[in-house]
């Protein structure tokens, strides 16, 4: 079987056309996860740097990353 | 007679998927339906709070189905995926996005962000469904033939977008009852009651979209009709009828923890008469089981594969739910829904 046989019978704009979707949303979803574990990343530095996890300002106070991730900046007892 | 058994096997993966991956898809279109950030709040938690531990689990029923369709029954799968490539593709970018929306959500702290990936989480469990119940209803109505090419017809006709709607409404419904019986488990009953109103309602969705498909299919999909009002399709109608009015009987009442299994019954029921109503076509009436069967030793050596599937994964993923359901997963407290509940209910 040649490639030429195989080839789906769809035009190539269509095909284009959802490669360019697929790649769309690769990007976002991995722009996505980078832009949000770099500003973890910070928050926590943050965190640790001021002696604690603390909630952001703007959160209510049930809503401390502990209880949302199982990671996070190190509490004040498990501190070297 | 082993290519019977798979194409049986295949029939009760996909109403597995249905049934698990349904709830899940369910708890997103509720996520969507949940209205603004301050409104929707404690049932966005609460939605956040009972997907969290399944979420991922549930594909596992996908991915079976797709093993057992590509290796049992190549003939159909590539049938399938040439006629049908569209709304499968978008299908696939749906689940990859509500995944990926739904992981992201949570460790976003500003409104606007939680609020882009909340929607494209909301927004995929809605379309996902849809497709997949397009594609069903392509391979019902019988127009995935072998010289079918690559056209809209396959599945934008009328029993196509029958079966998106009522995939998307069973959905919804497994989705709030399921999410009814977690409010109960965590001691909200405003949100039981919230749920269970809408739980309702899809049920009336569902029996609806039931019966207008059910006349569509005597012009469109007649030999799917065929087996639905005859014989074991028939059985498996009025099973899923009585499932129906036992569900909206417990609905009715505040602690139907019963609800969830007569909820699944309506869903397994549909999708079994919809494959026993197929019968003895793979894909009605131009694909026989025997004509899309694979090699024999194929067959035999897929049976193994699923005898291991029944012995070691099974009760694993049966463990896993049963777990889910009694809460031993979680890490949701009373107070994370009742932080700001107190002002919330009315």
């Amino acid at each position: 079987m040649r490639v030429a046989e195989a080839v789906t019978a769809t035009r190539s704009t269509s095909l284009w056309i959802m490669f360019g979707l697929v790649v769309a949303v690769y990007v976002f979803v991995f722009g996505s996860f980078l832009v949000i574990l770099l500003k973890m990343r910070s928050r926590w530095r943050q965190a640790d740097r001021t002696g604690g996890p603390e909630a952001p300002k703007e959160t209510p106070e049930t809503d401390t990353p502990e209880t949302d991730t199982p990671y996070g900046p190190r509490s004040a007892g498990s501190r070297p | 007679m082993i290519a019977g058994v798979i194409a049986v096997v295949l029939l009760l993966a996909i109403a597995a998927y249905a049934c698990a991956g349904g709830t899940d898809y369910g708890a997103g279109f509720w996520d969507l339906t949940a209205g603004g950030a301050e409104r929707g709040k404690r049932p966005r938690w609460l939605i956040d709070h009972a997907m969290e531990p399944v979420w991922e689990v549930n594909n596992v029923w996908l991915i079976f189905v797709l093993v057992i369709m590509w290796t049992g029954f190549p003939v159909l799968f590539q049938r399938v995926f040439t006629a049908m490539w569209l709304p499968l593709a978008l299908a696939a970018v749906g689940i990859v996005l509500r995944g990926a929306g739904f992981a992201l959500r949570k460790p976003a702290r500003r409104l606007a962000g939680r609020r882009l990936y909340g929607a494209v989480f909301a927004i995929s469990s809605l379309l996902t469904p849809f497709f997949l119940g397009a594609a069903a209803g392509g391979v019902a109505s019988g127009r995935v033939t072998a010289s079918a090419t690559a056209s809209t017809d396959a599945w934008a006709n009328p029993t196509s977008v029958l079966f998106g709607l009522l995939a998307v409404a069973a959905t919804a419904l497994l989705g709030a009852v399921f999410l009814a019986a977690d409010a109960r488990r965590f001691a909200v009953p405003d949100l039981d009651g919230h749920f269970r109103r809408r739980a309702l309602g899809a049920l009336a969705a569902v029996a609806v979209l039931a019966v207008i498909t059910l006349v569509v299919t005597h012009g469109d999909a007649p030999h799917v009709w065929h087996g639905l009002t005859h014989g074991v399709g028939l059985v498996f109608v009025v099973v899923a009828v009585l499932a129906t009015l036992a569900t909206a009987w417990l609905l009715m009442r505040p602690s139907g923890a019963w609800a969830r299994v007569s909820a699944v019954g309506v869903v397994a029921s549909a999708v079994i008469a919809w494959g026993m109503a197929q019968r003895p076509y793979l894909v009605p009436t131009s694909l026989t089981v025997a004509q899309g069967a694979g090699a024999h030793t194929t067959l035999r050596w897929l049976a193994f594969v699923t005898f291991v599937a029944l012995v070691f994964v099974i009760p694993a993923v049966a463990l896993l739910y049963r777990l889910d359901t009694r809460g031993e997963l979680e890490g949701l407290t009373d107070a994370d829904l009742r932080g700001s509940g107190a002002d919330g209910e009315s």
